[in-house]
Protein backbone atom coordinates (compact mmCIF):
# COMPACT_ATOMS: atom_id res chain seq x y z
CA UNK A 1 0.00 0.00 0.00
CA UNK A 2 1.21 3.46 -1.20
CA UNK A 3 1.60 5.54 2.52
CA UNK A 4 2.37 8.58 0.81
CA UNK A 5 -1.70 8.98 0.36
CA UNK A 6 -2.69 8.39 3.62
CA UNK A 7 -3.69 11.45 5.94
CA UNK A 8 -1.29 12.38 8.80
CA UNK A 9 -4.10 10.88 11.22
CA UNK A 10 -3.99 7.48 9.85
CA UNK A 11 -0.21 7.79 9.46
CA UNK A 12 -0.09 8.45 12.86
CA UNK A 13 -2.67 5.66 14.05
CA UNK A 14 -0.37 3.11 11.68
CA UNK A 15 2.72 3.82 13.36
CA UNK A 16 0.74 3.67 16.79
CA UNK A 17 -0.39 0.38 16.40
CA UNK A 18 3.46 -0.61 15.90
CA UNK A 19 4.02 0.17 11.53
CA UNK A 20 7.23 0.86 10.96
CA UNK A 21 6.47 1.94 7.62
CA UNK A 22 3.99 4.56 8.92
CA UNK A 23 6.90 5.58 11.65
CA UNK A 24 9.68 5.98 9.06
CA UNK A 25 6.91 8.66 7.02
CA UNK A 26 6.58 10.52 9.76
CA UNK A 27 10.50 10.43 10.42
CA UNK A 28 11.21 11.60 7.03
CA UNK A 29 8.64 14.39 7.59
CA UNK A 30 9.55 16.37 10.84
CA UNK A 31 13.17 15.66 10.94
CA UNK A 32 14.35 18.97 9.28
CA UNK A 33 11.64 20.65 11.40
CA UNK A 34 13.44 19.41 14.34
CA UNK A 35 16.73 19.87 13.34
CA UNK A 36 15.80 23.04 12.93
CA UNK A 37 14.68 24.01 16.19
CA UNK A 38 17.93 22.38 17.96
CA UNK A 39 20.11 23.88 15.59
CA UNK A 40 18.89 26.65 17.62
CA UNK A 41 19.70 26.02 21.11
CA UNK A 42 22.59 23.41 20.32
CA UNK A 43 25.47 22.83 17.64
CA UNK A 44 24.81 20.80 14.27
CA UNK A 45 26.37 17.32 16.38
CA UNK A 46 24.44 17.92 19.56
CA UNK A 47 21.53 18.75 17.01
CA UNK A 48 21.80 15.64 15.10
CA UNK A 49 21.77 13.60 18.19
CA UNK A 50 18.75 15.33 20.00
CA UNK A 51 16.71 14.43 16.88
CA UNK A 52 16.88 10.81 16.86
CA UNK A 53 16.37 10.64 20.82
CA UNK A 54 13.50 12.73 20.30
CA UNK A 55 12.17 10.49 17.77
CA UNK A 56 12.89 7.70 19.79
CA UNK A 57 11.09 8.84 22.55
CA UNK A 58 8.30 9.96 20.38
CA UNK A 59 7.92 5.74 19.22
CA UNK A 60 8.14 4.85 22.81
CA UNK A 61 5.07 7.40 23.26
CA UNK A 62 3.39 7.13 20.88
CA UNK A 63 0.08 5.05 22.09
CA UNK A 64 -0.09 8.04 24.45
CA UNK A 65 -0.93 10.16 21.40
CA UNK A 66 -4.27 11.19 21.51
CA UNK A 67 -6.36 12.39 17.87
CA UNK A 68 -7.11 15.87 19.45
CA UNK A 69 -3.24 17.13 19.84
CA UNK A 70 -1.15 18.40 17.33
CA UNK A 71 1.73 16.02 16.56
CA UNK A 72 4.00 19.36 15.85
CA UNK A 73 3.35 21.00 18.83
CA UNK A 74 3.84 17.50 20.51
CA UNK A 75 7.45 17.37 18.40
CA UNK A 76 8.64 20.69 20.00
CA UNK A 77 8.08 19.65 23.14
CA UNK A 78 10.19 16.85 23.10
CA UNK A 79 12.64 18.49 21.27
CA UNK A 80 12.84 21.86 23.68
CA UNK A 81 13.09 19.67 26.55
CA UNK A 82 15.40 17.58 25.45
CA UNK A 83 17.69 20.90 24.26
CA UNK A 84 16.80 22.64 27.54
CA UNK A 85 18.37 19.04 29.76
CA UNK A 86 21.60 19.32 27.45
CA UNK A 87 21.73 22.82 27.96
CA UNK A 88 21.49 22.92 31.66
CA UNK A 89 24.29 19.72 31.71
CA UNK A 90 26.21 21.92 29.26
CA UNK A 91 26.04 24.96 31.44
CA UNK A 92 27.08 22.75 34.66
CA UNK A 93 30.21 21.73 32.95
CA UNK A 94 31.27 25.34 31.43
CA UNK A 95 30.63 26.73 34.56
CA UNK A 96 33.87 27.51 35.53
CA UNK A 97 34.70 28.18 32.12
CA UNK A 98 33.76 31.50 31.50
CA UNK A 99 37.12 32.44 30.38
CA UNK A 100 36.89 30.46 27.46
CA UNK A 101 33.64 31.48 26.57
CA UNK A 102 34.71 35.55 26.51
CA UNK A 103 37.81 34.43 24.20
CA UNK A 104 35.35 32.97 21.90
CA UNK A 105 32.63 36.25 22.18
CA UNK A 106 35.74 38.84 21.07
CA UNK A 107 36.78 35.98 18.41
CA UNK A 108 33.06 36.25 17.18
CA UNK A 109 32.54 40.14 18.18
CA UNK A 110 30.30 41.07 15.05
CA UNK A 111 29.51 44.46 16.67
CA UNK A 112 30.89 46.66 14.06
CA UNK A 113 29.36 44.97 11.10
CA UNK A 114 31.35 45.96 7.95
CA UNK A 115 28.68 44.37 5.34
CA UNK A 116 25.16 43.87 6.60
CA UNK A 117 24.40 40.28 7.88
CA UNK A 118 22.57 38.05 6.23
CA UNK A 119 20.96 34.32 6.02
CA UNK A 120 22.94 32.10 8.60
CA UNK A 121 25.62 34.52 9.73
CA UNK A 122 22.85 36.95 10.93
CA UNK A 123 20.83 33.72 12.87
CA UNK A 124 24.86 32.62 14.26
CA UNK A 125 24.92 36.10 15.47
CA UNK A 126 21.18 36.37 17.03
CA UNK A 127 21.76 32.40 18.25
CA UNK A 128 25.00 33.54 20.05
CA UNK A 129 23.36 36.44 21.44
CA UNK A 130 20.76 34.34 22.80
CA UNK A 131 23.55 32.70 24.82
CA UNK A 132 23.83 34.74 27.37
CA UNK A 133 19.83 34.06 28.23
CA UNK A 134 18.63 31.76 30.84
CA UNK A 135 17.44 28.43 29.09
CA UNK A 136 13.60 29.37 30.04
CA UNK A 137 14.22 32.29 28.19
CA UNK A 138 16.18 31.76 25.58
CA UNK A 139 13.24 28.46 24.83
CA UNK A 140 10.38 31.42 24.91
CA UNK A 141 12.72 33.56 22.68
CA UNK A 142 12.98 31.07 20.09
CA UNK A 143 10.00 29.49 19.74
CA UNK A 144 8.12 32.98 19.89
CA UNK A 145 10.26 35.19 17.47
CA UNK A 146 12.17 32.39 15.89
CA UNK A 147 9.91 29.36 15.16
CA UNK A 148 6.98 31.89 14.97
CA UNK A 149 4.97 29.80 17.20
CA UNK A 150 1.92 31.76 18.69
CA UNK A 151 2.09 32.29 22.68
CA UNK A 152 -0.43 29.53 23.32
CA UNK A 153 1.76 27.13 22.01
CA UNK A 154 4.60 28.25 23.46
CA UNK A 155 2.64 27.95 26.92
CA UNK A 156 1.72 24.19 25.30
CA UNK A 157 5.14 22.98 24.40
CA UNK A 158 7.01 24.34 27.76
CA UNK A 159 4.19 23.90 30.34
CA UNK A 160 4.17 27.11 31.38
CA UNK A 161 1.19 29.95 32.50
CA UNK A 162 0.82 32.97 29.76
CA UNK A 163 2.06 35.53 32.97
CA UNK A 164 5.47 33.44 33.14
CA UNK A 165 5.45 32.83 28.87
CA UNK A 166 4.97 37.01 28.89
CA UNK A 167 7.92 37.74 31.50
CA UNK A 168 10.33 35.77 30.18
CA UNK A 169 9.63 36.86 26.52
CA UNK A 170 9.71 40.71 27.84
CA UNK A 171 13.49 39.22 30.17
CA UNK A 172 14.57 37.93 26.57
CA UNK A 173 13.91 40.80 24.50
CA UNK A 174 15.26 43.30 26.80
CA UNK A 175 18.45 41.86 27.20
CA UNK A 176 18.39 41.37 23.40
CA UNK A 177 17.68 44.41 22.56
CA UNK A 178 20.87 46.18 24.74
CA UNK A 179 22.97 43.84 23.06
CA UNK A 180 21.65 44.53 19.65
CA UNK A 181 21.24 48.24 20.12
CA UNK A 182 25.12 48.86 19.29
CA UNK A 183 24.64 46.62 15.25
CA UNK A 184 21.71 49.11 15.18
CA UNK A 185 23.49 52.34 15.66
CA UNK A 186 26.36 51.24 13.49
CA UNK A 187 23.91 50.52 10.72
CA UNK A 188 21.87 53.70 11.38
CA UNK A 189 25.03 55.77 10.83
CA UNK A 190 25.65 53.72 7.99
CA UNK A 191 22.52 54.59 6.60
CA UNK A 192 22.51 58.59 7.15
CA UNK A 193 25.88 58.49 5.23
CA UNK B 1 0.00 55.41 30.48
CA UNK B 2 3.59 56.07 32.30
CA UNK B 3 6.58 55.60 30.16
CA UNK B 4 7.78 52.44 32.23
CA UNK B 5 4.49 51.08 31.57
CA UNK B 6 5.02 51.89 27.84
CA UNK B 7 8.29 50.38 27.41
CA UNK B 8 6.86 47.37 29.03
CA UNK B 9 4.30 46.91 26.50
CA UNK B 10 7.07 47.76 23.48
CA UNK B 11 8.88 44.56 24.66
CA UNK B 12 5.78 42.60 24.23
CA UNK B 13 3.87 44.39 21.96
CA UNK B 14 3.10 41.13 20.18
CA UNK B 15 1.11 40.13 23.21
CA UNK B 16 -1.08 43.03 23.18
CA UNK B 17 -4.47 43.57 22.24
CA UNK B 18 -5.69 46.51 19.65
CA UNK B 19 -6.77 48.82 22.65
CA UNK B 20 -3.32 48.31 24.32
CA UNK B 21 -1.93 48.82 21.05
CA UNK B 22 -3.66 51.82 20.14
CA UNK B 23 -3.00 53.50 23.76
CA UNK B 24 0.87 52.85 23.28
CA UNK B 25 0.36 54.55 19.48
CA UNK B 26 -1.32 57.45 21.23
CA UNK B 27 1.87 57.83 23.74
CA UNK B 28 4.52 57.08 21.55
CA UNK B 29 3.01 59.91 18.91
CA UNK B 30 4.26 62.71 21.74
CA UNK B 31 7.13 60.80 23.75
CA UNK B 32 10.81 60.92 22.20
CA UNK B 33 11.96 58.36 24.17
CA UNK B 34 9.36 55.38 23.55
CA UNK B 35 9.12 56.34 20.15
CA UNK B 36 12.62 55.45 19.94
CA UNK B 37 12.40 52.10 22.00
CA UNK B 38 9.71 51.55 19.42
CA UNK B 39 11.08 52.45 16.48
CA UNK B 40 14.42 50.02 17.76
CA UNK B 41 11.90 47.05 18.61
CA UNK B 42 10.51 47.35 15.32
CA UNK B 43 14.02 46.84 13.66
CA UNK B 44 15.04 44.09 15.91
CA UNK B 45 11.28 42.04 15.26
CA UNK B 46 12.83 42.45 11.92
CA UNK B 47 15.55 41.17 11.87
CA UNK B 48 14.52 38.58 13.81
CA UNK B 49 12.00 37.47 11.72
CA UNK B 50 14.89 37.73 8.72
CA UNK B 51 16.93 35.31 10.87
CA UNK B 52 13.92 33.02 11.37
CA UNK B 53 14.14 32.24 7.59
CA UNK B 54 17.25 30.61 7.96
CA UNK B 55 16.71 26.89 8.79
CA UNK B 56 19.87 24.69 9.10
CA UNK B 57 18.91 21.38 6.96
CA UNK B 58 20.24 17.68 8.56
CA UNK B 59 23.49 17.37 6.75
CA UNK B 60 22.60 13.14 5.93
CA UNK B 61 18.56 12.97 6.21
CA UNK B 62 18.89 9.37 4.89
CA UNK B 63 21.40 8.46 7.41
CA UNK B 64 19.87 10.12 10.19
CA UNK B 65 16.47 8.53 9.49
CA UNK B 66 18.58 4.60 9.11
CA UNK B 67 19.68 5.84 12.62
CA UNK B 68 16.48 6.36 14.09
CA UNK B 69 14.83 3.02 12.22
CA UNK B 70 17.84 0.89 13.75
CA UNK B 71 17.61 2.40 17.21
CA UNK B 72 13.47 1.72 17.60
CA UNK B 73 12.45 -1.56 19.39
CA UNK B 74 10.31 -3.62 16.97
CA UNK B 75 6.48 -3.77 17.73
CA UNK B 76 6.46 -6.51 19.19
CA UNK B 77 8.47 -5.64 21.63
CA UNK B 78 6.18 -2.71 22.69
CA UNK B 79 3.46 -5.42 22.74
CA UNK B 80 5.10 -7.34 25.29
CA UNK B 81 3.87 -5.14 28.01
CA UNK B 82 0.24 -5.36 28.35
CA UNK B 83 0.01 -4.62 32.10
CA UNK B 84 2.51 -1.45 31.45
CA UNK B 85 -0.41 -0.18 28.47
CA UNK B 86 -2.95 -1.05 30.77
CA UNK B 87 -1.38 1.14 34.11
CA UNK B 88 -0.66 3.97 31.28
CA UNK B 89 -3.64 4.09 30.56
CA UNK B 90 -5.05 4.28 34.27
CA UNK B 91 -5.29 8.06 34.36
CA UNK B 92 -8.40 8.65 36.75
CA UNK B 93 -7.31 10.38 39.57
CA UNK B 94 -9.19 9.30 42.27
CA UNK B 95 -8.11 5.66 41.37
CA UNK B 96 -4.72 6.78 41.44
CA UNK B 97 -5.13 8.36 45.10
CA UNK B 98 -6.75 5.02 46.13
CA UNK B 99 -4.32 2.75 45.10
CA UNK B 100 -1.36 5.38 46.60
CA UNK B 101 -3.73 4.68 50.02
CA UNK B 102 -3.57 0.79 49.70
CA UNK B 103 -0.03 1.00 49.15
CA UNK B 104 0.91 3.02 52.17
CA UNK B 105 -1.57 0.82 54.36
CA UNK B 106 0.16 -1.96 53.60
CA UNK B 107 3.43 -0.60 53.79
CA UNK B 108 2.16 0.06 57.25
CA UNK B 109 1.09 -3.24 57.98
CA UNK B 110 3.90 -4.76 56.92
CA UNK B 111 6.26 -2.76 59.28
CA UNK B 112 3.69 -2.91 62.33
CA UNK B 113 3.36 -7.24 61.60
CA UNK B 114 7.82 -7.39 61.32
CA UNK B 115 7.92 -5.35 64.59
CA UNK B 116 5.31 -7.65 66.01
CA UNK B 117 7.15 -10.76 65.18
CA UNK B 118 10.30 -9.71 65.94
CA UNK B 119 9.25 -8.65 69.67
CA UNK B 120 7.38 -12.58 69.84
CA UNK B 121 10.70 -14.05 68.68
CA UNK B 122 12.58 -12.18 71.34
CA UNK B 123 10.07 -13.45 73.96
CA UNK B 124 10.42 -17.13 72.25
CA UNK B 125 14.16 -16.70 72.63
CA UNK B 126 14.44 -15.87 76.15
CA UNK B 127 11.50 -18.64 77.58
CA UNK B 128 13.54 -20.94 76.24
CA UNK B 129 16.70 -19.96 77.30
CA UNK B 130 14.97 -19.95 80.78
CA UNK B 131 13.59 -23.59 80.03
CA UNK B 132 16.93 -24.77 79.11
CA UNK B 133 18.63 -23.18 82.17
CA UNK B 134 16.35 -25.14 84.09
CA UNK B 135 17.11 -28.29 82.42
CA UNK B 136 21.00 -27.92 83.14
CA UNK B 137 20.63 -26.65 86.69
CA UNK B 138 18.46 -30.04 86.53
CA UNK B 139 20.84 -32.10 85.16
CA UNK B 140 23.55 -30.70 87.58
CA UNK B 141 24.39 -33.95 89.07
CA UNK B 142 25.13 -32.60 92.60
CA UNK B 143 22.05 -30.51 92.91
CA UNK B 144 19.92 -34.32 91.68
CA UNK B 145 21.70 -36.23 94.53
CA UNK B 146 20.06 -33.45 97.00
CA UNK B 147 16.85 -33.00 95.65
CA UNK B 148 16.41 -37.08 95.57
CA UNK B 149 17.52 -36.79 99.18
CA UNK B 150 14.81 -34.35 99.96
CA UNK B 151 12.32 -36.13 98.04
CA UNK B 152 13.65 -39.59 99.39
CA UNK B 153 10.49 -40.52 101.75
CA UNK B 154 12.01 -41.71 105.09
CA UNK B 155 11.58 -45.03 106.31
CA UNK B 156 9.53 -45.71 109.07
CA UNK B 157 12.18 -47.37 111.05
CA UNK B 158 14.85 -44.77 110.21
CA UNK B 159 11.77 -42.79 111.60
CA UNK B 160 10.97 -44.59 114.31
CA UNK B 161 14.69 -44.97 115.55
CA UNK B 162 14.89 -41.01 114.72
CA UNK B 163 12.07 -40.42 116.98
CA UNK B 164 13.05 -42.48 119.96
CA UNK B 165 16.43 -40.56 119.85
CA UNK B 166 14.82 -37.61 119.93
CA UNK B 167 11.73 -37.90 122.32
CA UNK B 168 13.65 -40.45 124.78
CA UNK B 169 12.28 -43.60 125.84
CA UNK B 170 11.26 -41.45 129.06
CA UNK B 171 8.70 -40.21 127.60
CA UNK B 172 7.41 -42.52 125.44
CA UNK B 173 3.95 -41.19 125.46
CA UNK B 174 5.14 -37.95 123.51
CA UNK B 175 5.86 -39.84 120.34
CA UNK B 176 4.46 -39.50 117.17
CA UNK B 177 1.22 -41.69 116.67
CA UNK B 178 2.99 -44.01 114.39
CA UNK B 179 5.71 -44.46 116.39
CA UNK B 180 3.75 -45.10 119.43
CA UNK B 181 1.94 -48.11 117.37
CA UNK B 182 5.27 -49.33 116.47
CA UNK B 183 6.82 -49.25 120.13
CA UNK B 184 3.84 -50.51 121.74
CA UNK B 185 4.48 -53.54 119.14
CA UNK B 186 8.04 -53.79 120.49
CA UNK B 187 6.78 -53.69 124.03
CA UNK B 188 3.93 -57.00 123.32
CA UNK B 189 7.14 -58.50 121.19
CA UNK B 190 9.03 -58.35 124.07
CA UNK B 191 7.01 -59.45 126.58
CA UNK B 192 6.06 -62.59 124.92
CA UNK B 193 9.53 -63.76 124.49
Amino acid sequence: MNMGSLSETEIITRAKSGDTRAFRILVERYQSMMFSVSCRFLDKDEAEDIVQEAFIRLWKNLHKYRPGIKLTTWLYRIVTNLCLDQLKSKHRRNRFRRADITEIDAVKDHSTPDKELEGRELLQYVLQLAQSLTPKQRAVFILRDLEGLSSDEVCEVLSMKAGNVKSNLYYARKALHEKLKQYFEVKERRLLL
Amino acid sequence: MNCDKVKQNIYGYDELTETEKGSLHDHIAQCNSCALLFREMQQQRALFRKASQWKDLPPNPDRLTQNVMSSIKTPAGRKVRPVGEMIDRINLVPLRLALTSLSFFLIIFFVSEYNMTQSTSRYNKSYSETLLSEKKEALDSGRLVERLKQKKRPTPFTSFYDCIKRCGLADWQYLCEECKIKFQKLVKKYENS
